[in-house]
């Protein structure tokens, strides 16, 4: 129950920002108060880099990163388009981009785990392999001839307004939520981003439980790659080169600590839609380009930064103080002590 | 106009922009900044046509002299210009923008696109509703727009490597041909080019090519097959290459292996990347495309032909202001064929001598 209360305040500060955000924009470009507009938009900030915040956001929880996701993403790309040229159909195409991209997690997820090595390391490895494979099974040109049945999920509308591919997206998430908070799987990712070491000792396998994590971030991602090409109507090897800083972002802006552990699949939810209106008013007001990196670069040094500001401040006053008055998530575990011992 | 107030124009426009970063970086919150770009006239347009020109990515100075070109021929015309992108080469985020662009209703979009393919979906939503597309530099597929402004014909460009070429070495010699790789359609057509043009200009025949080599746009496969290439042929006289990035590259190489006055490295290149070489007689001229009129000429016929005051019909014959008369050719596609030669004396964007040949 209090744990319910202080995931809610989190989430509440993401939901007051985003309003307040629709204001300014609103404000800022007479273009923005459109739901038309506002949908269409989200649809293209989101779909695609929603997905794969979903996916990463459940490798950050048990304590990992995997930066190799818009790699894996662009590697589906190309193989639902050369699925397209050979005459296949999507029924076919869609289960074999998904079970590739639970592949290239599986590779990621043992190699961290067989090896012990860090994540960041080898999925920024991983990331440059998945590219050249993509390179190589798709040339560097560019492909476009999609039957309509491979673009319907990245394009497709329903009542003319609602893009599909945002419904998608807000069904993984439920999903997600589900699995997350509502299962043992879920509470064992949770755990193990805490203090990896005592659930070692605990007999549970830890590593098993990474590496499910990174292989149903790599289908998610397979699932993502499908609503690119609706979107996009293309796929190039070099496909989502830009689009990490974005799902980062969103993963730490939505309260998942870095370091594994706490945060909740409705904040990262709401931080992408923030992220959306964000990236939204500022496109309406033309605001340069630099000006919007910026931006999207600050939020994410600060998403990272005030929580961890804010746990400093609280710490001589731990058990007594009021973590909710800086409005920041708190473990679920707590995490004392956690992250000196992982290993 | 001069090329002068151009560059101070572009310069203070930078100051703008570090005020910019200077304001957030000292903790301005958000709508403050809203509120000085408004005052600063980026995020408002007015009258007349609008115009937005999209780059491949901001802050790189080919793009602003674009930028400019297309600032000079919208003042001309009276419409307003926006200059709106991303600052990486990033082909979603290029997307993102136009979208953005799309409740705004422009007149007129004039980019640089990134990709063929993924930005035809919302362009083609932009001249649904009205907007005239015209994209320069790199072309998306023919549903995306209404005009491709290409650099210039491909003899013109082969010309003007072949030129440069002369004025390194004037008595010719052996040379090699440098590409990225055997299949990029441009380099292709570009070598063609070359090989017509010295079959039909006996002013070019004392330049022979030896070989071919494929660099993949890259400076150190670049600099090393340079490097090979002259130790392979110790009578080599030329390297040519369209390519941006090899020209600067085995530049160097030349320099390193104190070949200078002996071998010479030319054809197309950024200003920016060859000042050592012009500097100290690595190089003495290449060559490469007004950026300036390449954008002027797009913005022009983007706000022309919404204001149908000419067609974008194949065989109209267009008179651009200060670039001359040009023919609108098949699906679309129109010449700027406005080259720059670039020499010691004469080794900026601003400075260098431009000629149509």
């Amino acid at each position: 129950m209090k744990r319910m209360f202080r995931g809610w305040t989190w989430e509440a500060t993401l939901a007051v920002l985003i309003l307040l955000c629709a204001a300014w924009a609103t404000s800022l470009s007479p273009f923005y108060l459109d739901p038309d507009q506002i949908l269409y938009s989200l649809q293209q900030a989101l779909a695609v880099a929603g997905l794969l915040a979903g996916g990463l956001m459940m490798i950050v929880i048990a304590g990992e990163i995997d930066i190799s996701l818009p790699a894996t993403l662009a590697m589906g790309t190309i193989v639902f388009a050369r699925m397209a040229e050979a005459g296949l159909p999507l029924w076919l195409a869609l289960p074999t981009v998904i079970l590739l991209g639970v592949c290239a997690g599986l590779v990621n997820g043992l190699l961290v785990v067989g090896f012990g090595l860090p994540s960041l390391a080898v999925t920024l490895g991983t990331m440059s392999a998945y590219r050249a494979l993509a390179l190589w099974f798709g040339g560097q040109e560019g492909h476009a001839d999609f039957p309509a049945s491979y673009i319907w999920l990245g394009s497709a509308t329903l009542f003319g307004a609602l893009p599909l591919s945002l419904l998608l997206l807000a069904a993984i998430f439920a999903l997600l939520a589900l699995v997350l908070h509502g299962t043992v799987f879920g509470r064992l990712l949770y755990m193990i981003g805490a203090n990896p070491v005592a659930m070692r000792f605990s007999g549970i396998r830890v590593g098993a439980v990474k590496v499910a994590a990174f292989a149903a971030a790599g289908g998610i991602t397979g699932l993502a790659a499908l609503v690119y090409v609706g979107q996009f109507e293309s796929a190039r090897a070099d496909n989502a080169g830009e689009i990490l800083l974005f799902v980062v972002a969103a993963v730490t802006l939505g309260g998942i600590d870095v370091f594994g552990g706490r945060g909740h699949v409705a904040g990262v939810f709401l931080a992408l839609l923030l992220l959306g209106t964000i990236k939204n008013g500022m496109g309406l007001a033309n605001l340069p380009g630099p000006v919007q990196t910026l931006i999207l670069g600050a939020l994410l040094v600060g998403s990272v930064a005030i929580p961890q500001l804010a746990r400093l401040r609280l710490r001589p006053r731990r058990g007594a103080a009021n973590p909710d008055a800086a409005g920041v998530p708190r473990p679920a575990v707590p995490p004392h002590g956690a992250r000196e011992e992982k290993t | 106009m001069t090329d002068e107030t151009q560059l101070r124009r572009l310069a203070h426009r930078m100051d703008r922009r570090a005020w910019l970063k200077l304001a957030l970086g000292t903790g301005l919150s958000l709508p403050a900044v809203a509120a000085l770009l408004e005052s600063s006239g980026i995020a408002v347009a007015d009258t007349g046509l609008r115009i937005f020109m999209v780059p491949k990515f901001t802050g790189f100075i080919f793009f602003e002299l674009a930028r400019a070109g297309g600032e000079q021929a919208c003042k001309e015309l009276g419409a307003t210009l926006t200059y709106v992108g991303t600052t990486t080469a990033d082909v979603e985020g290029q997307v993102q923008v136009l979208q953005n662009l799309l409740p705004q209703k422009p007149d007129g979009i004039v980019i640089a696109a990134l990709d063929i393919n993924a930005p035809v979906p919302a362009l083609r939503q932009a001249r649904n509703r009205g907007a005239i597309v015209v994209t320069f530099d790199s072309d998306v597929a023919e549903a995306g727009r209404d005009v491709f402004v290409n650099m210039a014909p491909f003899e013109v460009q082969a010309k003007a490597m072949l030129d440069s070429a002369l004025a390194n070495a004037p008595d010719g010699g052996k040379a090699v041909w440098v590409a990225p790789t055997p299949t990029v359609a441009n380099f292709i057509s570009q070598k063609k080019a070359i090989d017509a043009v010295i079959a039909s200009d006996p002013k070019y025949q004392s330049i022979q090519f030896v070989d071919t080599l494929y660099a993949n746009d890259d400076p150190d496969k670049s600099y090393s097959v340079g490097t090979s290439a002259m130790q392979a042929n110790p009578d080599l006289k030329l390297f040519i290459s369209g390519s941006g990035i090899s020209t600067p590259a085995i530049n160097k190489a030349i320099m390193d292996t104190g070949r200078q006055g002996k071998v010479f490295a030319t054809g197309f290149a950024l200003p920016s990347t060859m000042k050592t070489y012009l500097d100290n007689g690595t190089c003495r001229q290449f060559a490469l495309w007004s950026p300036y009129k390449f954008g002027y000429m797009a913005t022009y016929m983007s706000a022309m032909v919404k204001a149908k005051k000419i067609s974008d019909k194949p065989g109209e014959t267009v008179d651009v202001p200060t670039i001359g008369k040009r023919t609108i050719e098949a699906t679309s596609i129109v010449n700027l064929n406005s080259m720059l030669f670039f020499t010691k004396e004469h080794p900026d964007f601003d400075n260098a001598v431009s000629a149509n040949i």
